[in-house]
C-alpha cells in the first residue's frame, strides 16, 4: 500500500520530468539528423579528414550520445537529489511519520519500497533521453550502433548514488531540505576535498582515487565503447549501501 | 487471552534533558475504558508512543495484549488502533484514499463500518487531508482507527478540535460499537468531564510517575475530601491520604478510603472537622497533580491492590 501512496505522490512529477527528458533526447536526435545532412553535403569530407573512419555513422552515434550525456548529467543530479529528498524521510517533517510507523509492517519495507520506486522512476526518466534520440540515429545510420544502453546504465548508476545518498540524509535528518543540503555538502566535499588536499598539502593520493572513480563517465573513446565495469560496480555498491543505512536508521529512529 | 491488556512494570523513558516516564506500573484490564490523565508534559504521550514502539523504553518492561513491546511491535500494531496527538496523516491523500491505504494493512478492516462512520461523522471523503479542518482531521483519524477491527484503541487527546455534538457522538460510538464488543479503550486526555462520562478506570500520571490507578466507581464510593479548620496543619501520615491543601485556616485532605476513621484521627489532634464530602474526578486530579502539597508517597500503585 505504501507503494501505491508513493506512486500517487510522484506520478505527476515523473510524467513532467520524463517529458522534459524525452524532449531533450528528441532535440539531440534532430541535431544528429541535421549533422548527417550537413555531412552528406560536404560528402563526409570533414569527418574523413577529422578521423579516417570507414564507418562515419559510428561517430555520429557516439558524438550525439556524448552530447545527450551532457544533459543527462544535469538530469542525474536534479532527479537524484529531488527524488531522494522526497523519500520516506519527508514524512517526519510532514508530521505523518507516527501514522506511517504504526501501520503493522516492517519499517524496512517502507525504505525499500520508496527507494525501489524512486530508482524505477530514475530509470524511466533517463531512458527517455535515449528513447528520444535513438530513433533518429537509427534512421540516419540505417542500423543500431554503439550501445546507448551502456550510457544509460552508467547514468542510472551515478544517479542511484546521488539518489541513495539524499534518500539516506533525508531520513537521517528528518527533513527534505536538511537532507538535500547535507547531501549537496557531501557531494561538494567529495569533489573539492581531494583537490584541496592536493593544492594545499600536496597530497595527491585522494585526487588520484577520485579521478579513478570519475573514469566511469569515460565510456567511449577512440570511436569504441569501453565501459569501466569495475568502477561501475563500485558505484553500484555505494548506491546500495545508503538505502541499507536508511533501513538501519529508520528501524532505530524514534518518533 | 490475557485479562490485562496493557501491563507495564517499572517502565521508563529518559531523554537527555528529562525523565519523561519514570518507573511506570500500569495495569489496564480487558474491556475497560481507561482514562489516562496528566498535566502537559506528564508523560502520557511518551507512554503511548513507547507502548506502540515509536520510542524505545530506557528501562522496565511492558506487554500490550500479551505481547512484549520490545520484540512484538508488529503483532501489537496489528491489533491496536491508534489516534495520535497530532492528528496528522498524509496531506496529499483524501480521506477516501486514506481508507484505501489503511485497509491494506488490516485484515479485519471493515468497509461497511468505514462507510457508516464517514456518514455519521460527516467527513468530506473527497477533500485532500491538507485542506480539512482540525475537527475533520480528527474525525478521519478516528475513522481509520475504529474500522480496523482493533482489540485495543489507544487514543491521545481524541476529542481535540471536535465540537460538543461530535464529541458526544464519538464517545457514544466508542461505548456502543467497541467497548460493548469487549474491546479496550485507552484514552489520554485533559478533558476530565469527558473521561468521567465514559471511563471505568482512571490512571493519573505526573512527571512520569503514576500517582493513582483505580476504578472511577471507587472514587465515587470511597474517595472523600475531609475539610478541617484550625491554625496549624495537623500532622498525619496515613496510607489512604492522597493529598492535602491548605488555605488560611482551612485544610482539605483527600483520602482514598476510611474517611470517617481519618476524620476521627484529625479530631484526636484537636482539629475541627467541618465536612467529609464525596469528590469528583476533577478534585482528585487537582489534589494529586495540582500545585499544592501532595502526600503521594506510597499511594501510587498501592491503590489498585486495595480496590
Amino acid at each position: 500500500m505504501y507503494l501505491w501512496k508513493c506512486w500517487r505522490d510522484s506520478r505527476n512529477r515523473l510524467a513532467l520530468y520524463s517529458l522534459a527528458c524525452l524532449a531533450v533526447g528528441i532535440a539531440g536526435g534532430i541535431g544528429a539528423l541535421a549533422w548527417t545532412r550537413e555531412m552528406a553535403y560536404w560528402e563526409a569530407l570533414h569527418l574523413k579528414w577529422y578521423r579516417p573512419d570507414p564507418d562515419p555513422f559510428r561517430w555520429i552515434w557516439l558524438v550525439t550520445l556524448g552530447d545527450i550525456q551532457d544533459y543527462m548529467n544535469i538530469a542525474v543530479v536534479w532527479a537524484g537529489m529531488t527524488l531522494g529528498a522526497t523519500s520516506v524521510g519527508r514524512e517526519y517533517s510532514s508530521g505523518a511519520m507516527a501514522f506511517l510507523l504504526t501501520r503493522p509492517t516492517q519499517r524496512r519495507r517502507f525504505v525499500w519500497t520508496d527507494w525501489g520506486l524512486g530508482m524505477a522512476e530514475i530509470f524511466v526518466m533517463l531512458s527517455m533521453f535515449i528513447l528520444g534520440a535513438v530513433p533518429f540515429l537509427i534512421y540516419v545510420s540505417k542500423s543500431f550502433r554503439s550501445s546507448p544502453g551502456v550510457l544509460l546504465l552508467i547514468m542510472v548508476v551515478v544517479a542511484a548514488v546521488l539518489y541513495s545518498l539524499t534518500h539516506f540524509t533525508t531520513i537521517a535528518t528528518g527533513s527534505s531540505m536538511k537532507g538535500l543540503s547535507l547531501s549537496a555538502a557531501v557531494v561538494l566535499f567529495y569533489i573539492l576535498f581531494p583537490t584541496a588536499m592536493n593544492e594545499w598539502w600536496h597530497v595527491d593520493s585522494l585526487l588520484k582515487a577520485q579521478q579513478w572513480t570519475f573514469q566511469v563517465f569515460d565510456w567511449a573513446y577512440g570511436g569504441e565503447v569501453h565501459p569501466h565495469w569495475g568502477i561501475m560496480a563500485l558505484w553500484a555498491a555505494v548506491a546500495i549501501i545508503f538505502p541499507t543505512l536508511s533501513q538501519l536508521w529508520l528501524e532505530r529512529r524514534e518518533v | 487471552m490475557t485479562e490485562t491488556v496493557i501491563s507495564t512494570q517499572g517502565l521508563s523513558k529518559v531523554y537527555p534533558q528529562v525523565r519523561a516516564v519514570d518507573g511506570l506500573d500500569l495495569n489496564v484490564p480487558r474491556g475497560a475504558v481507561y482514562g489516562f490523565l496528566g498535566r502537559n508534559g506528564a508523560g502520557k504521550t511518551t507512554t503511548i508512543k513507547t507502548l506502540l514502539g515509536l520510542t524505545h523504553p530506557s528501562g522496565g518492561s511492558a506487554q500490550v495484549l500479551g505481547f512484549d513491546i520490545r520484540k512484538d511491535t508488529i503483532a501489537i500494531l496489528e491489533r491496536t488502533g491508534f489516534v495520535s496527538e497530532t492528528k496528522q496523516l498524509f496531506d496529499s491523500l483524501t480521506p477516501a484514499q486514506l481508507v484505501r491505504f489503511n485497509r491494506g494493512y488490516f485484515p479485519k478492516w471493515s468497509d461497511a463500518l468505514a462507510a457508516r462512520y464517514a456518514d455519521l461523522f460527516e467527513i468530506p471523503m473527497q477533500t485532500p487531508f491538507a485542506k480539512l479542518s482540525l475537527g475533520n482531521r480528527t474525525k478521519v483519524c478516528h475513522l481509520l482507527a475504529l474500522c480496523q477491527g482493533a482489540e485495543l484503541l489507544l487514543m491521545d487527546e481524541p476529542t481535540a478540535g471536535l465540537d460538543p455534538v461530535m464529541t458526544d457522538l464519538l464517545l457514544r460510538v466508542l461505548i456502543e460499537d467497541h467497548v460493548n464488543e469487549g474491546r479496550t479503550v485507552f484514552i489520554s486526555s485533559h478533558h476530565l468531564s469527558e473521561l468521567e462520562k465514559i471511563s471505568d478506570w482512571i490512571g493519573i500520571i505526573d512527571r512520569g510517575k503514576l500517582l493513582l490507578e483505580t476504578r472511577l466507581e471507587d472514587i465515587r464510593l470511597n474517595f472523600r475530601m475531609v475539610t478541617v479548620s484550625g491554625d496549624s496543619v495537623p500532622k498525619l501520615s496515613a496510607p489512604n491520604l492522597v493529598s492535602q491543601r491548605s488555605s488560611d485556616k482551612f485544610h482539605r485532605f483527600l483520602v482514598t478510603r476510611d474517611a470517617d476513621e481519618f476524620a476521627a484521627q484529625l479530631r484526636g489532634q484537636g482539629a475541627t472537622v467541618l465536612e467529609v464530602s464525596p469528590v469528583n474526578l476533577g478534585e482528585v486530579f487537582l489534589g494529586l497533580a495540582g500545585k499544592e502539597t501532595s502526600c503521594t508517597s506510597g499511594n501510587a500503585g498501592a491503590i489498585p491492590a486495595t480496590v
